[in-house]
Formats: structure tokens, sequence, C-alpha cells
């Protein structure tokens, strides 16, 4: 094994170092898995090397995903759509001139180009007769009209000129535009200080819509101390819609504060979501695990699978497996989890799979471990996908999940679902779709003696699974299995297949 | 595939509403659509070339194509995917462009610029990570970026910049130690 790893010329130090990085996006086939374990077991200095390369990149993963440019690139984003428009007409005229298959003579271009140019076709403009050419294989004359190209020429010229002067307008507009927002700006922060509550929730509300950084100290100050819930749920607002991670630590405090009322908090928590800075985790975190409010906490849970940061992972899965919270938290802790894509919540979610008593739960935890994609999983969802126990949507659900994965390792229990009467149509079709994704050849058996399936759909769906394993194990079972359908689509299907395996 | 009728098949719908609004020929509708994706295209242009000036013309470059090509858009994937992988092609071609020109390195003073506008633009990122993706070599740090912020797949990298799988991984086992050792430094 070792010496497979290092005969591609490569220093073997930098191969094992590639190893540990795939080795880490779990991208490693079974057996090299198992050899990198070994490694990583037997030699501390590697298991260093591997432990220092987890904190990297977690590191790199946690980096904010969004920023914000210095400039408001909006106008200038409208002014080059806008310019685009000349450059479409003058090509709407080559299309409409060019309509003459026969058009490929060289000379002809070298009249259209120049043409184009608007000193060019003034030249022209004194020229009433249009130029008359003939091609030489059909003899059949072509008729230049000089004059319509000079036109289409000044249209697209004088078109080019007025978007210059609509950008120039657009710039001047931005200019005072801007200076007029700044002086509204400062206003409606002033007024976040005013006596009537009613005047500071407009104000506040102002300010989320002009979506401006500058205001998110006022803002963030009215959350934390303004006497009255209504003024604080719109300040929360105001700095989600900002969405400016300088408003974290505000948003934070005041979501831990068990003094304000439940609707302030649960907006703080929405407006985490918005920012998406992984420097909220932790205020958000610590919210889930030690809330006692369903709506905070589930809102909490939204932010953090918003926010997708795999430090995340350690609250999610205690609230997920905690039977005490509601349902729906456990529900949304499931869902962000799936967002999160990190293998670290595997276990977690395959408890909430099989053990939560809720279905919903369940189901969302069959499609999260789907999202996460990892091999680890496949236990948890074969357990899900063959028990009668397990709601019916769950184990169709988990069937998907396992096509996902498409690890090798799942086809006996897809097989048997394949096979079982009880997990009806739509459960034994979406197992032979993941059968078909995975690839195996270990699958043809269950897929041929399921084009005997009682129902069309998984009939056609294990025909199709066939042809993407092209496997020639599976001709003699398709070519039977034509013979007796009497389903033209399933035919249709069949024969497909038969087709991609001699490919 | 189903997925959990959650806030995210919600907002998803709305923005496919959104998106045919602006196939339809709104402004209005596309410039929505911009203010939601807009910083998250940013960032990508800005770890890209290092240089903000550079990744606001590539940002703007990338939404007018966008806004150009918006009737392609076929509602198959989720419009911020398409959004993202249209505007990193746009980055990419632009540093394949830039590397015929001159193949050129960031000057230590280019890179001081970088971190202080990085900073402002990204208040709570980790500067001397920033630092340490900046000063990569092209290829490592594409591949880097692409994979381990942006979240693609080796296979999906391989098609994107016209590599083969195995020097994706490569590149990106390069770039993570070279991360990890300027990070010691």
């Amino acid at each position: 094994m070792k010496e497979h790893f290092e005969s591609h010329g490569l220093d073997p130090r930098d191969e094992m170092e590639e190893l540990l990085s795939q080795y880490l996006d779990e991208e490693l086939d079974d057996e090299t898995t198992e050899y990198v374990k070994q490694r990583l077991a037997s030699d501390p200095e590697w298991q260093r090397t591997f432990e220092e390369l987890q904190i990297t990149v977690q590191a790199i993963r946690g980096l904010p995903s969004e920023a914000t440019p210095e400039r408001e690139l909006w106008p200038d984003i409208v002014e080059a759509h806008g310019a685009a428009a000349p450059a479409v007409i003058a090509q709407e005229a080559k299309r409409r001139f060019w309509t003459t298959p026969k058009l490929l003579a060289a000379g002809l271009t070298a009249l259209l180009v120049p043409a184009a140019g608007l000193t060019m076709a003034r030249a022209y403009r004194g020229n009433d007769e249009p130029v008359v050419i003939t091609v030489e294989d059909t003899g059949a004359p072509i008729v230049i009209d000089i004059e319509r190209i000079a036109e289409q020429a000044r249209r697209a010229a004088e078109e080019a000129v007025r978007a210059q002067e609509r950008a120039l307008r657009g710039r001047e507009r931005n200019r005072d535009r801007n200076r007029l927002q700044a002086n509204a700006l400062d206003a409606m922060i002033s007024l976040l200080s005013d006596q009537d509550p009613e005047v500071r929730v407009q104000a506040a509300h102002a300010l989320g819509e002009y979506e401006s950084p500058r205001a998110i100290e006022a803002l963030g100050r009215a959350l934390l101390e303004d006497p009255v819930p209504e003024v604080q749920k719109m300040a929360a607002w105001a700095l989600g819609e900002i969405e400016n991670a300088a408003a974290v630590d505000f948003l934070g405090a005041a979501l831990n504060n068990e003094e304000l009322t439940p609707e302030v908090r649960a907006m703080c928590a929405w407006a985490l979501g918005e920012i998406e800075s992984a420097a909220a985790v932790d205020w958000l975190g610590r919210a889930l695990v030690s809330g006692e409010n369903p709506e905070v906490m589930k809102q909490a849970a939204w932010a953090l699978g918003e926010i997708e940061s795999a430090a995340a992972v350690q609250f999610l899965a205690r609230a997920l497996n905690d039977r005490r919270s509601n349902p729906e938290v456990r529900k949304m802790a499931a869902w962000a989890l799936g967002e999160i894509e990190s293998a670290q919540a595997v276990d977690a979610l395959g408890r909430a799979l099989l053990n939560d008593p809720d279905p919903e739960v369940q189901h969302t935890s069959a499609w999260a471990l789907g999202e996460i994609e990892s091999a680890q999983a496949v236990d948890a969802l074969g357990a899900a996908v063959t028990s009668n126990r397990v709601h019916m949507e769950t184990r169709k659900q988990a069937a998907w999940a396992l096509g996902e994965i498409e690890s090798a390792e799942a086809v006996e229990f897809l097989g048997a679902v394949l096979h079982d009467r009880s997990a009806g149509s739509e459960v034994r079709s979406m197992a032979a779709w993941a059968l078909g994704e995975i690839e195996s050849a270990a699958a043809v058996d269950h897929l041929v003696r399921a084009l005997r399936d009682e129902s069309p759909e998984v009939r056609k769906q294990a025909a199709w699974a066939l042809g993407e394993i092209e496997s020639t194990a599976a001709l003699e079972g398709l070519t039977a299995a034509i013979e007796d359908e009497t389903n033209s689509e399933v035919r249709r299907m069949l024969i497909w297949a038969i087709g991609e395996i001699g490919n | 595939m189903t997925v959990p009728d959650s806030m995210e098949t919600q907002a998803a719908m709305s923005e496919a509403d959104l998106v045919r609004e602006a196939q339809s020929g709104s402004a209005e509708a596309f410039e929505r659509l911009y203010r939601k994706h807009g910083r998250r295209v940013y960032a990508v242009c800005l770890r890209m070339v290092s240089d903000p000036d550079r990744a606001e013309e590539l940002m703007q470059d990338a939404f007018v194509r966008a806004w150009n090509a918006i009737d392609s858009f076929q509602h198959k994937s989720a419009f911020g995917t398409w959004l993202h992988r249209l505007s990193i092609n746009v980055v990419l071609s632009d540093m394949r462009t830039e590397k015929r020109r001159s193949s050129r390195e960031l000057l230590p003073g280019e890179l001081d610029e970088f971190q202080q506008e990085a900073r402002g633009a990204m208040p709570d990122t980790r500067v001397d990570l920033e630092r340490a993706i900046a000063t990569l070599p092209s290829g490592a740090k594409e591949v880097l970026i692409l994979h381990d912020i942006e979240g693609y797949r080796y296979r999906e990298i391989a098609d994107l910049i016209g590599v083969a799988e195995g020097t994706v991984k490569s590149q990106l086992s390069r770039a993570r130690r070279l991360v990890r050792e300027a990070l010691e430094r």
C-alpha cells in the first residue's frame, strides 16, 4: 500500500500531505482512508501535522463569505448595462444585412466594416447608387445598399452618444442623491432620541431602509437602551437590513438579554442570520442551548444555518438531540446542520433520524445527511430506509440521501428496500434511483429483479439505474424484460439502458 | 429532490419570482438581486485578485454580464449558484488575461493596502489569514478559495479552471501547507 502511494514520482512527504488533505475532505476511497488512519495512529509527527492542517482549514472556512465594496456600484452597473444597447443595435443591423448565405466574399466584409464608422458613412452619403456585385458561383447579383449601412451605423453611433449623456447625467444625479441621503441619515439618527416612541420606531425603520453602516452604532444603542420594545424590535430589524458585521455584538448582547421580550430577541436572531457573520456563532449558540423560548431558539437555529459555520455544529447538535426542546426547534436545527454540511454533525443527525419522536425532525435529518454526503451516515440511513417503523416520507428521503452519498456500502440496504413491498412504490422507486447514482455493479442483481416490480415507476427507475451502471451483466435481464413489458415508457427506458451498456 | 419545507424554500420561491420579474425587464427586480448577492460576489472577487479596485471592476462586470444574460437563466438551479459561477468565470478569465500580460506578484506596499481595505470590507475577518492567502501563487490561491471558502468540490473546480482533478488535489494541499507555514512564521 505504501509503495502504491509513493510511486507517482512525488516526494513521499508531499504525497502524504496530499493524502491528509484529501482525508480531511473525505475524498479518499475506503482503502486509502484506512491506510491514512493507520499512518496517523502509528506516527505522532503525522498526527500533529494533521491536527495543524485541521486547524488551518477550519480557520479558512470560518472566513467571512461576504464583503462590502467601498463604493456604491449599482449606478455604474446600470450605466454599463445601458451602454450595451448600441452594440445590440449594431448587431441587429448586421444580422439583417447578412441574410444571403452566399455573402462569404471577403470583399463584402471589407465594405461593411469601414461603413460602420461615422466618418465613412458621411463620405458615402453623396452616392445614391447602390453598389452591385456578382457572386461567382451563381451569377446572382447582390445589392449592397451603402446608404442603408451608413444609416445603421449613424443610428448606432447616435445611440452611443445618448448612452454616454445618460451616464453623465446619472453620475451627476447620483452625487446629488448621495448628498441628500447623508443629510437625511443624520436627521433620522438624531430622531432615534426623540421623546415620542412612535417617532423613534419610524426613524429606526427609515434607517433600515437606507442600509447605511453609519447608523449601526445609534441603532445598536437604541436596541440595548431604549425602554420601548417596539423601538428595540425595529432597531434589530434595521440592523439586519444593514447586514454589516459591526452590528454583531449589539445584536448578540440583546439576543441573550433575558429582560428583553422574546419578540425582540427573535428579531435579533433573524438579523444575525441576515448578517451571516461567523462572529455571531457563539452568541447564537448560547441563545440556542440555554434559551427557554421556542421562537427565539428556532430563529437562532435558522440564523446558524444561514451563517454556515462549522463552529455552530456543537450547539445545533445539542439542540437537535435535546428531547425537551420544541420539535420546531429540533427541526430547524436539523435543517441548519444540513446547510452547514459538516461531517461532524453526522452522529447527532443519525440519532435524530432513528430516535426522534417527531416524523418531521426525522425527515429533515435524513435530508441533512444527504446534503452532508458523508459515508459515515450510511448505517443510520440504511437502518431508516429498511425500517417498517419509520414514516414512509422519511424512508424515501433516506433513500435519496443514500443516492447523494454515493457509497457502495449502501447497496445492500437499498437492495433490500427494492424487494420490500411494504416500503411502498415511491420508496422503492427512490431506492432504484439511488442505486443508479451509486453506480456499483453489486446492485445489478437487485435492479434486474426490480424490472419485474408491480409498479411501472419502479421498473422504469430500475431500468434507468442499470443504464447508469453500464454493466454487461444486466443485458440478459434487460433484454428479457423488454419482451414482457407492456408499458411504453418503461420499454423506452429499457432500450435506452441497453444502448448505454453497449456504449 | 424534495427539500423540507423551510425558510430556505420560502426564500428561494420569492427569489425565483424576482428573477422572473428581472427577466421581463424590471430593473428594480435586478437591483434587488444585486443587493442580495452583491456582497458575496464582491468577496470572491476581492480574495481572488487581492486588489479592491480591480475587485470592484470585476464585480461590476459580473453583474452587467448577468443582467445581459439573464434571459438564458433556466431556473434549473438557484439563481445565486448561477450568478456565482458566472462571476467566478469572469474573475478566472480576467486572471488568465492578467497573467498573460505579466506574471506579477503582489508588492509589499500593495499587500498592506489590501490588508487595510480587507479589514474595512470584512470587519470580522482574520487579517493574518487573508494576508497568507493573498500571497499564495495564483493557481494554489484559486483552488484554495474555490474549495475551502466557496465550497466547490474537486471535480467542479477542475471543470471551472480547466485542469485535471489530480492537479486540483495537489494545488489544494500545497496551498494549505503554504498558509499553515505562513501563519507559523
